[in-house]
């Protein structure tokens, strides 16, 4: 439903004010085929084990969340509260898979899943995040990862 | 998202992601993008939708065989609805009407006896579910007077006592609290029989339109943006959505 015409016209237009810094494409990277490729998830929604420090409005940093968190264990405290939390509280499968992506790797469709999977917090300006997704970037290689899927919130 | 991916795919990593606005992926110039036509909030679609959230994922995966270049792709299908025959959410718990209390022991108590109405439905939903969201305060359930201490002592204008377990000094933990109160009330609010499940606006709606936590909520905005102190002026985009900015009544 996030279809800009159909938000509320304040909110709607709060969204398309928002900047969109300019990246220069880095060279094209094709992935090994997907029965071999070693998959992270990279979350923007603040998320967090609960023993994790909460992320600050302006965060710039990250979170290393274990491929074997429990679900139990998983906060959010992204600043913003224009979206919405109630399908993070009641299914974490809503912003972060991991669960079914497990599924996947089980039945051969993607060769294997990340020890470890990121999380930042959206708000921020992604052009201030280059030092973490540099950090991130370099962890990924180390775990061996091919692949990593991204999603907002 | 867009940024982090380019940012990603400078490290070697190949990348694909999901867009929920797509006229920010537009701009952006995406590596692999789906556009997902769900509520913000919902990158995979709606909770305890388990086969469709697997077609949202398959859908992702599959921008690494067959995108030859940029792409964003348009998921096909609509988020599934939530019973739209029965007609609005309305929360079963009758709360009791919100009304000018003024003075912090008056609005401290309406808040605690919402609460309380509210909590065996917290403690259903957090048994069934295994979990809660509640904590980025620092603060729990089992803290919820102290809780409500602050927010009702802010909102009134009172000297606010930081409670021992917080993580945050004010008047930034009074956002935080604020978030894990409206935790509290979503996940009770979520764990009623009846009519599925609430979508966003119709939980933000009641939230802010009937409860008294919404009330107090709506004073907290109003007094960080009348501080003096810059870091209290930067806090009320942080209380309250932008589509509920106007106060009911106003």
């Amino acid at each position: 439903m996030v279809r800009l015409a159909v938000l509320p016209p304040d909110f709607a237009e709060a969204l398309r004010r928002i900047p969109m810094p300019a990246f220069e494409p880095a060279p094209w990277i094709t992935p090994p085929p997907l029965s071999e490729a070693r998959v992270a998830l990279v979350s923007t929604a603040g998320i967090h084990r609960a023993s994790d420090r909460p992320f600050d409005a302006g965060a710039t940093d990250y979170r290393i969340i274990p491929d074997d968190v429990a679900a139990a264990d998983m906060q959010m405290s992204h600043v913003s509260v224009n979206f919405d939390r109630s399908g993070f509280q009641q299914d974490v499968n809503t912003i972060f898979p991991l669960e079914l992506l497990h599924e996947l790797a089980a039945s051969g469709e993607i060769g294997s899943v990340a020890r470890w999977h990121y999380s930042l917090m959206g708000a921020t300006d992604p052009s201030e995040m280059q030092q973490s997704a540099e950090a991130i970037g370099r962890l990924l290689n180390g775990d061996g990862v091919t692949a990593a899927l991204l999603a907002p919130v | 998202m867009g940024g982090l991916a380019h940012l990603l795919e400078r490290s070697g990593i190949a990348t694909a992601y999901i867009s929920l606005i797509r006229e920010h992926t537009e701009a952006i110039r995406p590596t692999r993008a789906l556009w997902v036509p769900f509520d913000l909030g919902r990158p995979f679609g709606p909770p305890h939708e388990r086969a469709f959230q697997l077609d949202v994922l398959r859908g992702l995966l599959a921008l690494f065989p067959t995108a030859a270049g940029p792409t964003i792709a348009d998921y096909p299908h609509e988020a599934p609805a939530t019973e739209p025959d029965e007609g609005p959410w309305a929360c079963p718990v009758a709360l009791p009407a919100r009304d000018q209390a003024e003075g912090w022991e008056a609005l401290r108590q309406r808040l605690l006896d919402e609460a309380a109405l509210l909590r065996p439905w917290y403690e259903e939903a957090r048994q069934e579910r295994g979990r809660t969201s509640m904590g980025v305060s620092g603060l729990g359930a089992e803290e919820i007077e102290q809780m409500v201490a602050v927010l009702a002592g802010y909102a009134s204008g009172e000297a606010v006592e930081v409670p021992p377990k917080a993580n945050r000094d004010m008047p930034e933990l009074a956002k935080y609290i604020a978030d894990d109160l409206k935790a509290f009330y979503y996940e009770a609010a979520t764990a009623q029989p009846g009519r599925g499940s609430p979508g966003p606006l119709e939980l933000d709606r009641w939230l802010f339109h009937e409860t008294v936590l919404g009330d107090v909520i709506y004073r907290i905005r109003d007094r960080l943006a009348a501080s003096s102190d810059e870091r209290a002026r930067q806090l009320p985009i942080f209380l309250v959505p932008t589509a509920f900015t106007h106060r009911p009544g106003t």
